[in-house]
């Protein structure tokens, strides 16, 4: 490694002086729209400012509503709130907290953060951010707005059915959950997508994995526990949607369903759900222990090494919330063992936090006071899981305030403590002013006595036997002192928000070009001088806190004299790196501003929101309106080459790629994944019914003919072949552009039929989906393969398009290879419905 | 540190991957044990599955050490570390699968 003293600055990739409108083209580029255009802006300083902003209203909220809660519970029989609103209120405040402040205020850090952490000018997909952002904020104000109007949710935040079914909750509360949550869903996964593809492919040159910030390594193991956590509630979501909109009864068990099939699919993304939230806010803590204790983090790769295994082992555990369900005692002993497990690396992280500490010297900050109280919190809270993990003990403590005083010292501890630590540490790189440190200790006093003062006595409301989610309870029972003390801690923690809320009031200066910089001396990239486009020039990294290791990095970067100091092709552009040792590959032209993306947006809130008050055709029209606001979007995002580029220091770099080396082949494959985490999900529902109801499976129900079968997957097999030579028509030295279109749409038409012969050959046998759980599964498979072909469909219809207008052919073929991923992804999952829905109740099992 | 490809990915990730592998194993063949066959197929099969899964972590962090690995400290270390944590944690689920009575509540 070369010091500062040994480098010749003669050595740096651009010379001096640099040309007179260099920068002043490079602002220009990037400017973010003015006044209320802003709205059209997909800067990720600004859709980050938004997104947390959002993200901190909606906890606002939803702490109102735990207020109410606890102004109810303060005395017993209060009449403050009837029965039913305090059940819409948990119900919403568990949700809100969950689905629309936990996971989008974490995801917000990572878009704010993560360009300029990484070196980049931006996300690789800067509509795509924005418009899982604006998707989120429209969908997640509606969903709250029920509450007004007597229509929310009241079933509990997990929602379990029969009593979230039609029978039990026959309004439109559930549905607004089901439809809402559900798409808020689908809005995270297209942030968790950008998020690994700029995690993994837009890094500074020379920060290989090993010298990455553990705030990226947490970001991307949280995006990709999304890719495969979300899928499995998306999946029940959408089977109890059915189920109580078309009567396809899959967990009602006189019926042939089963309920607890629900629980199985919710806590299999319900768990890891615990450790998406946690791992960016401890990310987040490994940043700031470091730069307050002026010291590296001790144990970097340990820490990597906890947070992947954490990753992995934490979808292990979700049977635990199902103790109490009955299951087989080898499974209660497994997934006990398991649970415990999961908090060795916990342990591997905390212990490393401390050595951090002894190691340098912990200036005391705001910051570092809400990482300490962190620390105290959340250790707490692992000491009741490994408590309640402990078969025995859940059995008395499941669904008592226990249980509630437990979740709370982990999701307040684990992840609203880091965030206020986060925004004390890192609010001087966004807003012109620092916050004031003696508001910052007076609001992290006021919330860490509150919380402990609220919190720690429900661990007694729950051992003398106080359930959750009951709206009054009688007195004499020994339940008032540990309530009312509750509620008067509730009102200290929000009394601590509120001066935070003062705080942000009288300091927060946002701006993206003027901030008070490096006030803590911190080692990292986004402490760098940063302005619309992120740095000026893009460093080269060589060690982990460059900051520290070269004193002169920042000045340098700042001159232009690191690589692409302005724009080389006149457009936003940033350097794509390889994933493991951020070699420079190419130059990617990135999207500005534009409205396409917002409209997308709203309409595909309407669409899901409309569905749920029954307004199909409204929600049909909202939908068409959506596609075409996409395809408007997506129609100008893949420009053709602009030739080599040169970013200095003698590396011409491409200025378009196809094939694995391109970024958005890396986005549609994540895209596959999801689809095949949903599919694994539905295929281990049809099994998992078939162990609890194999009563209920042919011959007692009726079986498709071969005649079915046969003819789909011969249809899928024309389609293969038209796939595969369309593919190389494309690419022919004499490329015969029609040849391709032609051969595109007949396979996407045999697509089509090899679904139709599969679900005409059930129907035929007499199979309907509301006979039983069995059959509403089997038209699962039909359901979750038309989403497929039909956005292969579009795709393809884009495509040929595309040819036709010569905007597409053999070279410039990113949308044409995209389609074709997804199209084969489809052949594929179509092949696997057909094997399980015929060929597994053939085998006479 | 050098590249190492998708293969060398996967092998970092060895551990983990085959403790979900043996997770899977050993719960999913429960349902199946109960339904189809009897109590004690199932200790059996978890019994193999540990064992065949603890094999070859520990042969996967012998060889990694001296294999693709080799020169890159923090791909090294830290598969090695992984090893560790997946051993550990096969181990522990492994022997309460093995123990515990299949097929019964706990009534
Ligand atoms: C900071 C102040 C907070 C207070 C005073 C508070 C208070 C409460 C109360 C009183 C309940 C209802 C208990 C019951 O009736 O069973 C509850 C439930 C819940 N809270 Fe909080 N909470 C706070 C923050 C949070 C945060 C930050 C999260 C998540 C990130 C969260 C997640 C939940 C969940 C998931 C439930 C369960 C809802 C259900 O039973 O369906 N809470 N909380
Ligand atoms: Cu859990």
């Amino acid at each position: 490694m070369t010091s500062t003293a040994e480098r010749e600055t003669a050595e740096l990739p651009n010379p001096l002086p640099r040309p007179r409108d260099e920068l002043r083209r490079l602002q220009a580029v990037w400017a973010i729209p003015e006044g209320w255009r802003i709205l059209s802006a997909v800067n990720n300083s600004v859709i980050g400012y938004f997104y947390i902003g959002a993200a901190f209203l909606f906890f606002v909220l939803a702490g109102v509503l735990a207020l109410l809660m606890r102004v109810q519970l303060a005395v017993p029989g209060n009449l403050f709130l009837d029965q039913e609103s305090y059940n819409q209120i948990f119900t919403m405040h568990g949700t809100v907290m969950m689905f629309l402040f936990a996971v989008p205020a974490v995801e917000a850090m990572g878009v704010l953060l993560l360009p300029q952490m990484l070196g980049a000018r931006d996300l690789p997909f800067p509509r795509l951010g924005a418009f899982a952002f604006w998707a989120y904020l429209v969908g997640g104000l509606v969903f709250f707005s029920t509450l007004f109007f007597d229509m929310a949710p009241s079933g509990g935040w997990f929602m379990y059915p029969p009593l979230t079914g039609s029978r039990f909750s026959p309004g439109t509360g559930a549905d607004f959950w089901l439809l809402g949550i559900g798409f808020i869903e689908i809005s995270a996964i297209a942030g968790a997508i950008e998020i690994i593809v700029g995690v993994l492919r837009t890094r500074a040159p020379g920060m290989s994995l090993d010298k990455m910030p553990i705030f990226a390594w947490t970001m991307l193991i949280f995006a990709v526990m999304i890719v495969f956590a979300f899928p499995a509630v998306i999946l029940a979501t959408m089977m109890l949607e059915l189920e109580r909109a078309f009567d396809w009864p899959f967990f009602i068990p006189d019926r042939g369903g089963d309920a607890l099939l629900w629980q199985h699919l919710f806590w299999f993304f319900g768990h890891p759900e615990v450790y998406i939230i946690f791992l960016p806010a401890a990310g987040m803590v490994s940043m700031i222990v470091p730069t307050m204790a002026a010291t590296p983090l001790v144990g970097y790769r340990l820490i990597v090494v906890a947070l992947i295994a954490t990753g992995f082992f934490s979808f292990g555990l979700w049977v635990h919330h199902m103790f109490t369900t009955g299951i087989p005692a080898m499974s209660l002993g497994f997934f006990s063992a398991a649970s415990m497990a999961v908090s060795v690396p916990s342990g591997i992280q905390v212990f490393s936090w401390i050595a951090t500490m002894a190691a340098g010297r912990l200036r005391i900050t705001a910051a570092s006071l809400f990482v300490l109280g962190f620390l105290f919190i959340f250790t707490l809270g692992g000491l009741t899981g490994v408590m309640v993990a402990m078969v025995p003990f859940d059995w008395q403590a499941h669904d008592t305030y226990f249980v509630v005083a437990h979740f709370h010292y982990v999701l307040v501890g684990g992840m609203v403590f880091p965030l206020f630590a986060a925004f004390y540490y890192w609010a001087p790189a966004f807003s012109r002013r620092a916050l004031s440190e003696r508001l910052g200790k007076i609001a992290f006093v006021l919330m860490f006595v509150g919380f402990n003062i609220a919190f720690f006595p429900m661990h007694i409301a729950g051992l003398i036997g106080m359930p959750r989610r009951v709206y009054t309870y009688p007195a004499g029972l020994g339940w008032e002192t540990p309530n009312l003390a509750s509620t008067i801690g509730a009102f200290m923690i929000a009394a601590g928000v509120l001066v935070f809320l003062l705080d942000l009031i009288r300091h927060l200066r946002p701006t993206v070009g003027a901030s008070a910089g490096n006030v803590w001396n911190a080692g990292t990239l986004e402490w760098l001088e940063n302005d619309v486009h992120a740095a000026r020039s893009v460093p080269f990294v060589e060690s982990r806190d460059p900051l520290w290791e070269d004193a002169r990095l920042s000045a340098d970067v700042h001159k232009g004299r690191y690589y692409l100091p302005g724009t080389v092709t006149g457009r936003r552009e940033t350097i794509v790196t390889s994933a493991i040792l951020a070699e420079p590959q190419y130059v990617v032209r990135l999207t500005g501003p534009g409205w396409a993306h917002l409209l997308a947006a709203i309409f595909t809130a309407a669409f899901f929101l409309l569905l749920t008050v029954k307004l199909v055709t409204a929600a049909i029209i909202c939908g068409a309106v959506a596609i075409a606001c996409v395809v408007a979007w997506a129609w100008d995002t893949d420009s053709p080459s602009a030739g080599d580029v040169d970013i200095g220091g003698g590396i011409r770099l491409p200025t378009y790629a196809v094939g694995a080396a391109s970024h958005s082949w890396w986005a549609m494959i994540i895209l596959m994944a999801v689809a095949g985490a949903l599919y694994l999900s539905y295929v281990f529902s049809y099994l998992y019914l078939w162990t609890v109801r194999p009563q209920d499976w042919p011959p007692i129900a009726p079986l498709a003919s071969h005649a079915g079968w046969i003819a789909s997957a011969a249809l899928l097999c024309i389609s293969a072949a038209a796939l595969w030579a369309s593919g190389r028509s494309i690419r022919a030295a004499v490329p015969r552009l029609w040849l391709t279109v032609g051969l595109t749409v007949v396979g996407l038409l045999t697509l089509l039929l090899g679904l139709g012969a599969d679900v005409a050959s059930h129907w035929l046998a007499g199979l309907r989906p509301q006979h039983s759980g069995y059959a509403a599964l089997v038209f699962t498979a039909g359901f979750l393969q038309a989403e497929i072909v039909a956005a292969v469909c579009i795709m393809g219809i884009f495509a040929c398009v595309r040819i036709l207008v010569g905007l597409t052919d053999g070279r410039r073929s990113v949308v044409f290879d995209n389609m074709v991923l997804l199209w084969g992804y489809g052949l594929g999952q179509g092949a696997l419905g057909l094997l399980l829905t015929h060929g597994f109740p053939r085998l006479g099992m | 540190m050098r590249s190492v490809g998708t293969l060398g990915i996967g092998l970092w990730l060895a551990g983990p991957i085959i403790w979900a592998t043996h997770f899977i194993i050993v719960y999913a063949s429960e349902s199946v044990a109960c339904t189809r066959l009897d109590a004690d197929s199932h200790s059996l099969i978890a019994g193999i599955a540990t064992i065949i899964a603890l094999a070859s972590i520990a042969f996967i962090a012998v060889r990694s050490r001296a294999g693709r690995f080799r020169d890159t400290a923090f791909l090294r270390t830290t598969a090695l570390t992984m090893n560790l944590l997946a051993f550990l944690a096969v181990t522990w689920a492994g022997i309460a699968a093995v123990l515990l009575p299949s097929c019964t509540g706990v009534g």
